[in-house]
């Protein structure tokens, strides 16, 4: 009685491709099953150019990129409520068919970074576009990954992904591909994006 | 001169005692050592009056295959405790700790009856053709050994003593390096060193077994601390490679892992600030 109560959304979405991973990481047999494997892909697993995402080569690698995927999906999906099957129907096998296509010696591939990375940017052009303080936070944070990518490019190779703690070639087009495909998803949803400052509850 | 007056002025039996005492003492201060070691400068450039020529800057072909043996050693110095088998193992250690990484296509373990003393590069070469290494970690070592007698070992004048008492007290000094050289540019890629310090005591009677059991702990030791240090200048190696390409070529082929990884520090920054931001921007709206 009196006073609204505060009910937290959830994102789905997020969580759902979040819970994937965390299953994939425990479940060595299902990890095999969905990783991008260039062999079983041609023999026509086509699913693993979208499952490959759920699948990491380490605690640590799961860590990094989950610890940006949760706030960027859930915060995205806080401001437009249904991105969720935009982003990450597009994002998945879209971003495992460009790395298939455009590197041939690419055998094995996993990491959700590229999904990462089309949620923190689809969320920070939402934030550029709004006025205000959103406008800075999208700015620093469209930035940021620009940079990042310009580091990832110009370091040219990067040897076994050691800052991620595991024993694979870090590929820096997962990261663009997944930026380019964040910021398409924004442009199609851009209207149904909440113009005003939108809490991080819903009332 | 009082005291010389003082021994002299003993009985003839007490000053043969006396004697015989020091001459002991002087016999437990006895040091015994001695030095096992391979030298990887004298096997890569055994001729020093040929001149070494620059052969351009290392292509690295990802994923590799890299070759690792022990540096031969030299005539009359090599360590009885390492024999082929033993070498083996230790590589096999090594190999293990490297095979699972991504950059690593194999990793050939080459026996030393393929490596001829003094043999450089022309025998790297052979080594290249014969198991397709284009780049081999060379392990070398220097191990000593030193033996002191204490004040106890005087209990091996009983003859039993020289079976119960440990009056033999040994050290053993071990060091392992591993050089990674890239045989086509002759370049030397990183190194690591591992080393051990080992304690020990004895009888007479089992010295050698015991000496023997020490230089086995501490090559077991050392490499276990090599591998360590391999892991940290691999590290620093790929930092390295990263920011200067003008010195290092880097070729990847086919079958090799990728991963999309966003680094922890950035993941950090980018969460960190992700959340931060919103909140400080709702609070502002």
């Amino acid at each position: 009685v009196g006073g609204a109560r505060r009910v937290i959304r959830l994102p789905r979405w997020t969580l759902a491709v979040v819970a994937g991973a965390l299953a994939a990481s425990l479940a060595p047999a299902l990890a095999s099953a969905l990783v991008f494997e260039r062999g079983a892909i041609a023999q026509g697993e086509l699913w693993r150019l979208a499952s490959g995402h759920l699948v990491h080569f380490s605690a640590l690698h799961l860590a990094a990129n989950l610890l940006v995927l949760l706030p960027a999906g859930w915060l995205l999906e806080l401001r437009d409520p249904g991105v969720g099957p935009w982003l990450y129907g597009l994002a998945m096998p879209a971003i495992g068919a460009l790395l298939w296509l455009t590197d041939p010696a690419l055998a094995q591939f996993g990491g959700a970074s590229g999904l990462a990375c089309a949620a923190l940017a689809a969320f920070a052009l939402g934030e550029l576009a709004a006025g205000g303080r959103r406008r800075a936070v999208g700015g620093v944070l469209l930035a940021g990954l620009l940079l990042k990518l310009a580091a990832e490019w110009g370091g040219g190779w990067s040897m076994p992904g050691v800052a991620a703690g595991g024993s694979f070639v870090a590929v820096p087009a997962s990261h663009a591909a997944g930026i380019a495909l964040g910021s398409l998803v924004w442009l199609a949803r851009r209207r149904r994006t909440a113009p005003a400052a939108m809490p991080l509850h819903a009332a | 001169m009082a005291m010389r007056n003082d021994v002299k002025a003993l009985p003839g039996p007490m000053r043969l005692l006396l004697a015989g005492l020091a001459l002991v003492l002087a016999a437990g201060c006895a040091t015994s050592q001695s030095r096992q070691t391979t030298s990887v400068v004298d096997y890569l450039y055994p001729d020093a009056a040929q001149p070494v020529v620059d052969q351009g800057i290392p292509v690295l072909t990802l994923p590799m295959r890299i070759g690792v043996a022990f540096v031969p050693d030299a005539p009359g110095r090599a360590s009885l405790v390492l024999t082929e088998a033993r070498k083996r193992q230790l590589l096999d250690e090594v190999a293990a700790h490297f095979r699972d990484r991504d950059f690593v296509r194999a990793i050939e373990i080459i026996p030393s009856a393929y490596l001829r003393p003094k043999g450089g590069f022309q025998n790297l070469d052979q080594l290249r053709t014969m198991y397709g290494v284009d780049v081999v970690a060379l392990v070398s070592y220097d191990q000593a050994q030193f033996t002191d007698e204490n004040f106890t070992s005087l209990a091996y004048w009983t003859i039993i003593g020289a079976y119960l008492v440990r009056g033999e007290k040994n050290s053993t000094h071990t060091m392992v390096d591993t050089v990674i050289v890239d045989i086509p540019s002759r370049k030397m890629l990183f190194r690591a060193p591992g080393t051990s310090f080992v304690k020990g005591s004895a009888t007479p009677v089992n010295l050698a077994e015991q000496l023997r059991r020490d230089a086995d702990r501490g090559f077991e030791e050392a490499v276990a601390g090599m591998i360590g240090n391999l892991d940290q200048e691999l590290v620093v190696f790929q930092d390295r490679v990263k920011q200067s390409p003008e010195a290092y070529q880097v070729v990847k082929t086919g079958d090799y892992r990728g991963g999309g990884a966003l680094g922890l520090l950035g993941a950090l920054l980018f969460a960190g600030f992700a959340i931060a931001g919103s909140r400080w921007a709702a609070r502002g709206a």
